[in-house]
This record gives structure tokens, C-alpha cells and sequence, in this order.
């Protein structure tokens, strides 16, 4: 297919070449059917190489230029030839033409020819290679698309599976739409050249969007396509998948990352640098530790961190490292700020690519190495003190009991030397004693070590060495041992028995503290050497005790005595004397003392100094005293003991009885102190010798009355007491007897009893006479209650028919009456009236005493009251010409008995107007807390101070009777004060004579005062 | 003409009173005791009852309460007539069906407006006592 397109246009051509070939086929024939022509003219030769050469050379005009070129050189050469005769020159010239004509036809045919066939090959080829382009972008495996400027893509078959869609899918898509957004701006950016016509492609890499969501890393070629115009007509794309390589890359970095962060957190430093000792990789400790930056690593070479002798040492071993592969050394690491650290490194050698490097690590070894030298001063000091310790120190190993090491110490108190002991046991070195301290060593070893322990061991001469024998266990290379140390203390016991004994003397003299110790010269009485409590006694000083004689403390009444003593010690008649005498403290006081002289000479030498020792019994003294003061007094206390009191000792002898005792018993002066009281009383009851049994084994026992019959026949009444009495030391000592004669007090008690007994009967009879009076009593107040209530009816109904009446009679309604009945029957009127009220009050006091009253709880307006009550009074105040003011709120609902209360504001106004005679009277109110005030002032004569008191007290009118000008009960303001009690509230009043009253009713509000 | 039934076993006090109210131009009735006035309370239907309550049969309370319980209208006023009654036996009367409260006569005008009081029908309000001093 491919060669038949290649061709066609020859083999069309064909006939042209066969046309061309045929006329120069011609013009041969011709010229040879000349042979002269040919001879003389041998550039015709050339002609049809001309022709063919025009032909397949030339084209168009060129050719006719070629042809007419060589036919006019042919010419004008032609006279060298011999010239032409005419018709040579004719038939030339015609064959010229004709050749010309000929060629310049067929060339233009040719040429025409050419152009179509050339064009028809130029279609098949592009349609060719547009095929080839088609197959190409449809089965490319890497993703292609065409995009157009709306941004809508068309794409290729490895574009759809990269991004998960079917061709379907894609149609009608924007790049756009399979862009990340962010990305979308940035790729504008870089087509905009491209567009610009600035540059023919682009490439970059971007993301698209997967159909699942994912993002696809992908690598972008782009060219655009102009139209005719220079608009762009599409964008052409392909599109590489790189989402593996960026995972690799992602994954190369994170390892990187790892493998930096594992070298950064080395503790040691960590470095590579090639062979022209450049720095090529370091991890961060490397800075930290040589103080350099990144920047300054890279300048410097491995030298530079080493100084002195190191540098060479390292230089030596770097080389080492290149040549062998591998070293170490232990250098000082020099920092920036010239610190020196040591540093332990180590180098390895590797190739990449053909390039050797180093790879180092070094570690700080600076601890490592304090802790050695440490320990190497340690092992100096501690062989130090091995080889010249006094003491006697071995090393054994205890695997098989050989000595490692022995001090000369050791060799020294042992007579060995060094080779006797070193690798031998302690059998092998016989010494005497030794098998046993190896027992106790072994027995030891459990626990550790010993401290301390005092050994005997016999030397290899037989002497007998006290040593202080030590060992402890520890580990020598991984081998246990035992070190032991055995100081000689042989002559150190000796000096200590010495000095103990001699101590024990120096004690035996001085230091009991408890008593005075003193060296004294016999002759004199001077103290050679006295103690510290001898002195203490004395009440001096040491030095001053010394600087005096003994005589000179001793209490001049004890003196001679003291002196005696003295002179009988040295006369040799006694060895010792004791004896209690006085000094005179250096205070003055005297302390009593207990001496004790011995002699410091031997039998029948020359006295020289004595010894005395001197006890303070000044306490004891006291105590002795104080003992015999005690007892005095227990026995005076005793013996005038109002009670019969004895004391008995095991064995029932007397100790000491009281008076009363003796008397009770009728013992007179007879001695009885030290006689058995079974001797005295030989009569005395069995049961009473129990008892004394019973109480000596330690019981106590106690009988409140016990009945004594007397001979006479009477009884006598006792109370007895027997209890054991302790020694000191808790044992009964015996017991004591105390018995008392309660014979008059049980007789009292008898008396009582009968008293008591005769007084119970007479409260009985009290109390049924009370109950008796009692029940009349009540039959009284039921008769009281049963007069109030006749007098309430009875006395009043009397006095209503001539109230009634007389009102009736004087108001005319019986007839007409004269003036002076009229004042007599008015007279009549009021005292009857006076006499109701007399009785109405009198029958209230009762009821309110008798507690009889009830009191009505109900509402009613307090205001009202008011008004209605100034209004029954308004004749007496108008009779008088007394003015009113009235100060209340026009509404005031209170809760109480609205009956009694009037009555208690009748009574107050009424009292008000009667001792007012100018003037006039104010009401008012007054809310204060849970109060109500009414008070009812007045302008009237007063009351004095003194008397007010009197103003609430039944029949009680302030003003003497003789100047009673004012009618009244006298009962109206103390009945008004209990109705106001029973109220719950209270009457007060303020006065002075002359300035008016003020009297206040103050009541509960109850809580429901209002409008 | 008003006609009034007095209660009154004294015959002083029922002479005042009658006295009074016949003065005044009323018609008045006489009871005795507690069983005629319930009787001639039934029988003769008065304007007013005026009941005393201390009476030799039987309690003046109990006489009101027959006669409220009888077939009389409850609407008629029946004022008790006492002498100086307290607060209990006041509270007591009012229980047993009594309209009101009148003292014993001893000031003809005030006897007289206190039973105006109680035959004036628009009163509905509970009577007051008056002053009696």
C-alpha cells in the first residue's frame, strides 16, 4: 500500500521520460545520418546529455535557458570548426528549434504533470499521517487530550483509565472540572506564555481529580494550535500518570527524614567526609558538641578539631582508616570555644561510586575516663595503704584458701617471708591458731565480714601475739576474697590491764560520787587529794578545800569526839572508826555527815595519811526527824481519837489504843502496849478471834450496828471497823480495831422514827381536813358565781321598773307634773341610774375576777365606735361647752369585742369630760407596730404624779371625799384596765396637775387593722 | 297598727313596757312564760316578739327556738329583752334565732327608737346596742 502510493507518480510520469528520450533518440539518428555533422561538430555529441540533463535537472524556464545557453556556445564555436554552409546551418538551426520546441512542450507538459501528481502525493501522505497521529493518540499508553479554549476536553482512552472514567464519562468535561481548584490559577499562569505565542510548549506537573476522589500526580506537556488567524484553536496535552513516583519520592523523604532523625538523637557525634577531608554529612550533636555551625563544618577539615600531639595521632589513624579499612582513637574533641572533651572514635572506610569516605562516630568518654583515674588513685591509695598498714592485712582467695597478697606488716609478725606465704594456705603456713580463725572466718562469711574480733595466735617462734582480727569479703576479678586484718594489740592489753587496775583504785578512792573521798595527813588534818563530792559537802572549792585542815569544817560540839577517835586510830587500838558529826559548810549551815576514817598505813607503821569518806546525811537526818515528828502526832492523834481505836501487830500485841479505847474498855492505866489482847480479855468471843483471823490474812471487816447485850439486861449498840495495816513493804503488819458506841444515836434514830410516823399520820389527817375545806370552797365559788348571776337579774330588775317609770313620769306621758316634782323625780332618776351603774360594774369586776367573762372575737370598724360613743356624750360635753377634736381614719376594721370596748371608751370620755371644766378634749389614733393607740386628752384639773399610781384601783377617786364634787363609781378605770387586759392591751396615763390628762387605751392590732 | 308580743314574767317590767309601746300607739300582746308566747306567737302572728330571757318555765332561748321552729315566718323579728346582758349570753340568743338585742326599758326614747329599729322592714343590718347611760 505504502509502495504503490510511493510510486504512482513514476510510473504516471513514464510516458514523459520515454517522450524525452525518444526525441534526443532522434536527434541521435539525425546527427549520425551526418557523419560530417558528427565529425565536425563533436558538441552535438553532448546535446542529448544536455536534454536528459534539462530534463531531470531543469524545470521550466530553466531548461529553455540550459538548451538555449549551449546552442548559442555551439554557434559561436562553430567557425573554429570551419564554419557552416547554410543548410548545415539551417538544418541545425531547425533542429535546434525543433529539439527546443519539442523539450519546451514536454517540459511543460511534464511539469504540469508533476504538480498534480506531487499534490495528490501530499494528500495521501497527510492523510497518512494523520491516520498514523489518530492510531498514535488513540492507543498511546500515556494519556492524551485535546483542549479547547472553553476549556472542554477530548481524551484518549490511557487518559479515561488513569482517571477512572469511561469515555463516556469524560465527554463534555473542563479541565476545569478534573483540576484541583487551588491548582486551576497557577496552570493558567503557565499556558499564558503559550498563548502569548511566546513559547510552544509547556511542561509541568499537576494533579487531577480521580473519579473515586483521589489525586492522580501526573506529568503535563502542553502545545498549542493557532488557526489561520493566530487564535488558538486547541491545547494539546499529554498527560504521564506520576503518582508512583511521587509516593516513591514522598517515601525516599520520609526515610531520609527517619534516617536523619535517628542520626540527630545519637548521643555520640556522628560525621562522613571524603578523602580531601570534606565534611559531607553530620548529624546536629556533631554541632552541639564541637560549637560549630553547618556552615563552618563544611570550611573545615577533621584536623581542625583536634589540637597538640592529637592532630598527628588522628592524622595516623585516618590514613590507617583508608588504607586498612577501618580504626579507632581516643582523642580530646576541641570546640569552638577551645573546650576539650575526650572522645573515643572510630572510622570506617566506604566507597559510593567509585569514591571513598569516612564514617566516623565518637563517643564522649569523659566520664568514663574521671571514673578511671578515680579508680587508679583509689587502687594507688588502697595499695598504699596495703603495703605500709601497721596492720597485718592478707588477701586470700577463697576458692582454694590461697593467699594472693600479704602485707610486710603480715610477713613481719609472722617471720615469713614473701614466698612462704604468697600462693600457700593458711594450713600450709602451720600457724598455731590460725584453723580457728579460718573457722570463724568461714562461719563469718555468710554475714559478710567480721569487726573486730580479739584472737590469739602463736607466731612461727612460739610467741604468743593478741590480735584484733577483721576480714570482709569482696570480689578481685571476678573471684571472691577474703581481706583480712589482724592488728597486734599484745602490747596495748597489757597497758590497758596495767591501767585498768590502777583506774580501779583511782575509782575505788574518788569517783563514787555518792560520798566524799579525801587523802588526809593524819598529823595535820590537811587534804592531799580530795574528790569533787567531798567538796560538794563542804560547800568549797577544791583549791580551797585543799589550802584548809579538816579541823577547820568540823562543828565545834563534834570536834573532841572526832579528835578521840583520831588519837585511838593511831594509838593503833582500832583500825577504822565511823562515827556522824556536823560540818560548818563554807555557808555556814551545817550538814550532818557520816565518817568513815581508815588508815593508809600498814599495821604498826608510822601513821601517815588516812583515808576519809564522808556521806551528807543531812537528808536522813531530817527524814529521821520529821519521822519521830510524824509519829508523835499519829500517836497524839491516836490517843485523843474520839473513837476506840487499838492497833495490833501479828500476833493481836497491843501497838497503841486511843483514850476513848482504854475508857470503853475499862483499861485504866493499865499497861497494855506490848500484851497480847487475848492476855487482857481472856473471855473474848470465838467469832471475834475469826474476825481477827480473817483480817490479819487481809480482809476487812465492817459492821454498821451490832447489838452488844449488857449484863443488865439492856443492849448496847456498836459500830466496828477491823482492817489489816501494811508495812513499807505491803506485808500486814497486823491489823487495827476501831469500834464506836452507837448505842444513843440508835436510840435517836428509834425516837426519829416514831416522829416520822406520827407526822405522816397528822399530813394525812391535814390533807383530808384540806380536801374537806377544799370541796367547801368550791361550794363557796359556786355560790359567788350563783349570787353574781341573781344580782345580775334580781338587783337590776327592781331598779329598771323605777328608772322605767320616773323616765315615763317626767317625760309627762302619765300626765302633766309641777317644776319641783319635775327636779325631784329627776333626782330620784339619776340616783337610780348611779345605783345601775353601781351594780353593772360591781357584777363585772366579779365575773372578770371569777374568770366568768367571755370576750366576744369579732370585726367591726373602730372608727364608728368612736363616733357613736362622742355622740352619746354629746349633751354632757355640750352642758359644759367643751370643744372636740377627733383625729381617727374613717375606716378602721379591728377584731375584739366591740361591747366592752365601748364601755371602756364610755368611760374614758366620761372621766374626761367630768374633770374638765375648760377647754375641751382630743381623740386620737396612732398605728405603732403591731399597737393600736386611742388616746383621750383633756384640758381638765390633772392628776399629780404620786397619785396616779392609785387611778386604776377599785373605789378610788383621787380627790379626798369631802371635795367629791364628781359623781362616779370609782370603779369605771379599773374595770376599764381589766376589760383592756383582757383585750391584751393596756390603759396609760400621762398627767400633771393642771395640765389635763392623757389617757391611752392601747390594744393589740391583731394584725387585721385597715381602711 | 304594728302589733308587738312582750314576753315578760315581772309584772313591773311588763307594765313599763306595755305602758310604753301603748303609748306609742302600739298594739301589744302578753306572754307570761316561755309556752304561752310560743302559743300566741303562732296564733296571733305579732310584728315583733320582744322575749325575755330569764323565764319561770323554761329558758327564753329555748321559747325562741320553738317558735323559729314553728310554723311563725321566720322573717319576724324576735328581740331578746334583757337586763345588762354580757357577750356569751348576747352570742347565745343570736344562735337560737333571736333577730336582735334590746336593753330592759329605762330611757323611754331610747326603748322607743329601738323598737322602731326593729319594725322597720329595710333593716337588714344586725341591730346596735344603744347607749345606756
Amino acid at each position: 500500500m505504502t509502495d504503490s502510493h510511493t510510486y504512482r507518480p513514476l510510473i504516471r510520469h513514464l510516458w514523459r521520460y520515454l517522450l524525452a528520450l525518444s526525441l534526443v533518440g532522434a536527434g541521435l539518428l539525425l546527427c549520425l545520418s551526418i557523419p560530417e555533422v558528427l565529425s565536425s561538430r563533436p558538441f552535438l555529441a553532448f546535446w542529448p546529455v544536455v536534454v536528459l540533463a534539462a530534463e531531470f535537472g531543469g524545470k521550466g524556464p530553466g531548461i529553455l535557458a540550459t538548451v538555449a545557453s549551449a546552442l548559442c556556445v555551439d554557434l559561436i564555436l562553430n567557425p573554429y570548426y570551419g564554419g557552416l554552409n547554410l543548410h548545415e546551418w539551417v538544418g541545425m538551426t531547425a533542429l535546434g528549434i525543433f529539439l527546443a520546441g519539442g523539450l519546451a512542450i514536454s517540459v511543460f507538459i511534464g511539469e504540469k504533470l508533476k504538480i498534480q501528481s506531487l499534490q495528490r502525493l501530499q494528500a495521501a501522505a497527510m492523510a497518512a499521517s494523520e491516520a498514523r497521529y489518530r492510531s498514535l493518540f488513540e492507543t498511546a499508553n500515556v494519556g492524551k487530550s485535546v483542549t479547547l479554549p472553553t476549556g472542554e476536553v477530548q481524551v484518549n482512552r490511557a487518559f479515561c483509565d488513569m482517571l477512572g472514567y469511561g469515555p463516556e464519562d469524560m465527554r463534555g468535561k473542563t479541565w476545569q472540572e478534573l483540576t484541583p481548584p487551588e491548582e486551576i490559577e497557577p496552570i493558567n499562569q503557565r499556558l499564558a506564555p503559550l498563548l502569548r505565542g511566546e513559547k510552544n510548549t509547556a511542561r509541568f506537573e499537576k494533579r487531577y481529580i480521580h473519579k473515586n476522589g483521589s489525586y492522580v500526580w501526573t506529568d503535563v506537556s502542553v502545545a498549542v494550535q493557532f488557526d489561520g488567524e493566530g487564535k488558538p484553536l486547541h491545547f494539546i496535552t499529554t498527560v504521564v500518570d506520576i503518582t508512583e513516583r511521587k509516593r516513591v519520592e514522598a517515601e525516599a523523604r520520609r526515610e531520609r527524614e527517619f534516617a536523619d532523625g535517628v542520626l540527630n538523637s545519637l548521643p555520640g557525634v556522628l560525621y562522613c567526609y571524603d578523602e580531601s577531608f570534606r565534611f559531607i554529612r553530620w548529624n546536629k550533636n556533631f554541632e552541639r558538641v564541637t560549637g560549630y555551625t553547618s556552615d563552618e563544618v563544611v570550611r573545615l577539615s577533621p584536623f581542625d578539631y583536634f589540637a597538640g600531639p592529637d592532630k598527628d595521632l588522628v592524622a595516623a589513624r585516618i590514613q590507617e582508616v583508608f588504607e586498612k579499612g577501618e580504626a579507632s582513637v581516643e582523642a580530646d574533641f576541641v570546640s569552638k570555644d577551645g573546650t576539650r572533651t575526650p572522645y573515643f572514635f572510630t572510622g570506617l572506610a566506604t566507597s559510593i561510586e567509585d569514591r571513598r569516605y569516612l564514617v566516623g562516630v565518637g563517643i564522649d568518654v569523659s566520664a568514663h575516663k574521671q571514673a578511671e583515674t578515680a579508680l587508679r588513685e583509689s587502687e594507688q591509695r588502697f595499695a598504699s595503704a596495703f603495703h605500709t598498714s601497721p596492720a597485718a592485712i592478707t588477701i586470700t582467695r577463697i576458692v582454694d584458701g590461697k593467699f594472693i597478697d600479704a602485707n610486710q606488716s603480715f610477713l613481719d609478725l609472722f617471720e615469713f617471708n614473701r614466698d612462704e606465704v604468697i600462693g600457700h594456705t593458711s594450713t600450709e603456713l602451720n600457724i598455731v591458731g590460725m584453723a580457728e580463725r579460718d573457722k570463724l572466718m568461714r562461719k563469718q562469711l555468710k554475714t559478710g565480714g567480721l569487726r573486730n574480733e580479739e584472737f590469739l595466735l602463736r607466731t612461727k617462734s612460739g610467741r604468743t601475739v593478741h590480735l584484733l582480727f577483721s576480714f570482709a569479703s569482696m570480689e578481685l576479678a571476678g573471684e571472691m576474697h577474703i581481706v583480712s586484718t589482724l592488728i597486734d594489740i599484745t602490747a596495748r592489753k597489757q597497758a590497758e590491764a596495767t591501767l585498768r587496775e590502777s583506774e580501779m583504785r583511782f575509782r575505788t578512792m574518788f569517783e563514787q560520787a555518792a560520798v566524799g573521798v579525801a587523802e588526809i595527813e593524819t598529823a595535820t588534818g590537811r587534804f592531799i587529794r580530795i574528790n569533787q563530792r567531798y567538796c560538794d559537802i563542804a560547800g568549797y572549792t577544791r583549791e580551797e578545800m585543799l589550802a584548809l585542815n579538816v579541823q577547820a569544817i568540823i562543828h565545834p560540839d563534834d570536834l573532841q569526839a572526832d579528835l578521840d577517835n583520831k588519837r585511838r586510830l593511831v594509838a593503833g587500838e582500832i583500825r577504822e572508826f565511823t562515827m556522824e558529826k556536823r560540818y560548818f559548810r563554807k555557808d555556814r549551815n551545817i550538814v550532818w555527815v557520816s565518817l568513815t576514817v581508815s588508815p593508809m598505813w600498814p599495821p604498826g607503821a608510822t601513821p601517815d595519811h588516812h583515808i576519809a569518806i564522808v556521806e551528807d546525811i543531812t537528808s536522813r537526818k531530817q527524814i529521821q526527824e520529821s519521822l519521830q515528828e510524824r509519829e508523835a502526832q499519829l500517836r497524839l492523834f491516836i490517843e485523843y481519837a474520839p473513837a476506840a481505836v487499838a492497833m495490833f501487830d501479828r500476833d493481836m500485841h497491843y501497838l497503841t489504843t486511843s483514850q476513848r479505847w482504854r475508857t470503853a474498855y475499862g483499861l485504866g492505866d493499865q499497861t497494855i502496849i506490848g500484851h497480847s489482847h487475848y492476855d487482857i480479855f481472856p473471855e473474848i468471843p470465838q467469832r471475834w478471834k475469826d474476825i481477827h483471823r480473817r483480817c490479819l490474812a487481809g480482809s476487812i471487816e465492817k459492821c454498821e450496828e451490832d447489838p452488844f447485850p449488857r449484863i443488865d439486861g439492856s443492849t448496847d449498840w456498836i459500830r466496828w471497823e477491823v482492817r489489816p495495816w501494811l508495812r513499807s513493804n505491803d506485808e500486814i503488819g497486823g491489823i487495827i480495831i476501831f469500834s464506836e458506841d452507837i448505842t444513843e444515836r440508835k436510840q435517836a434514830e428509834q425516837a426519829l422514827q416514831q416522829l416520822n410516823l406520827e407526822l405522816e399520820q397528822r399530813v394525812e389527817q391535814r390533807t383530808q381536813e384540806l380536801t374537806e375545806a377544799n370541796a367547801k370552797l368550791q361550794e363557796l365559788d359556786r355560790l359567788k358565781s350563783l349570787f353574781i348571776a341573781s344580782m345580775s337579774h334580781e338587783l337590776r330588775t327592781p331598779l329598771n321598773s323605777i328608772i322605767g317609770f320616773t323616765g315615763i313620769i317626767l317625760q309627762g306621758m302619765s300626765g302633766a307634773i309641777n317644776a319641783e316634782q319635775c327636779k325631784q323625780l329627776g333626782i330620784v332618776k339619776n340616783n337610780a341610774r348611779h345605783l345601775l351603774e353601781l351594780i353593772n360594774d360591781i357584777i363585772d369586776i366579779s365575773k372578770i375576777e371569777s374568770g366568768a367573762i367571755e370576750l366576744a372575737d369579732e370585726a367591726f370598724d373602730l372608727s364608728e365606735l368612736v363616733r357613736e360613743t362622742i355622740q352619746a356624750l354629746t349633751t354632757a360635753m355640750t352642758a359644759k361647752h367643751l370643744t372636740l377634736t377627733l383625729q381617727i381614719p374613717p375606716l378602721l376594721v379591728i377584731r375584739s369585742d366591740r361591747r366592752r370596748l365601748r364601755q371602756v371608751l364610755i368611760n374614758l370620755l366620761d372621766n374626761a369630760i367630768k374633770f374638765t371644766d375648760v377647754g375641751g378634749i382630743d381623740i386620737a389614733f396612732a398605728l405603732q407596730g403591731a399597737q393600736l393607740m386611742l388616746s383621750v386628752r383633756d384640758s381638765g384639773i390633772g392628776i399629780d404624779t404620786q397619785h396616779q399610781h392609785r387611778l386604776f384601783q377599785a373605789f378610788s377617786q383621787i380627790a379626798p371625799l369631802s371635795d367629791r364634787i364628781h359623781q362616779g363609781t370609782g370603779l369605771g378605770l379599773y374595770l376599764s384596765q381589766r376589760l383592756a387586759g383582757l383585750m391584751g392591751g393596756e390603759i396609760t396615763v400621762a398627767s400633771a396637775i393642771g395640765a389635763g390628762s392623757c389617757f391611752t387605751l392601747v390594744l393589740p392590732s391583731n394584725g387585721t387593722p385597715g381602711p | 297598727m304594728k302589733k308587738i308580743l312582750v314576753v315578760e314574767d315581772n309584772p313591773d317590767t311588763m307594765y313599763l313596757v306595755c305602758f310604753m309601746l301603748n303609748n306609742h300607739g302600739y298594739s301589744v300582746l302578753q306572754a307570761w312564760n316561755g309556752r304561752e308566747s310560743v302559743e300566741m306567737a303562732i296564733r296571733e302572728r305579732p310584728d315583733l316578739i320582744l322575749m325575755d330571757i330569764q323565764l319561770p318555765d323554761m329558758d327564753g332561748l329555748e321559747a325562741i327556738r320553738q317558735i323559729r321552729a314553728s310554723p311563725v315566718d321566720d322573717s319576724i323579728p324576735i328581740a331578746a329583752l334583757t337586763s345588762y346582758a354580757l357577750a356569751g349570753d348576747r352570742q347565745r340568743a343570736l344562735a337560737a334565732g333571736c333577730s336582735g338585742y334590746i336593753e330592759k326599758p329605762t330611757d323611754p326614747d331610747q326603748f322607743l327608737n329601738q323598737i322602731q329599729h326593729f319594725l322597720t322592714p329595710s333593716s337588714d343590718e344586725t341591730p346596735h346596742d344603744h347607749p345606756d347611760s
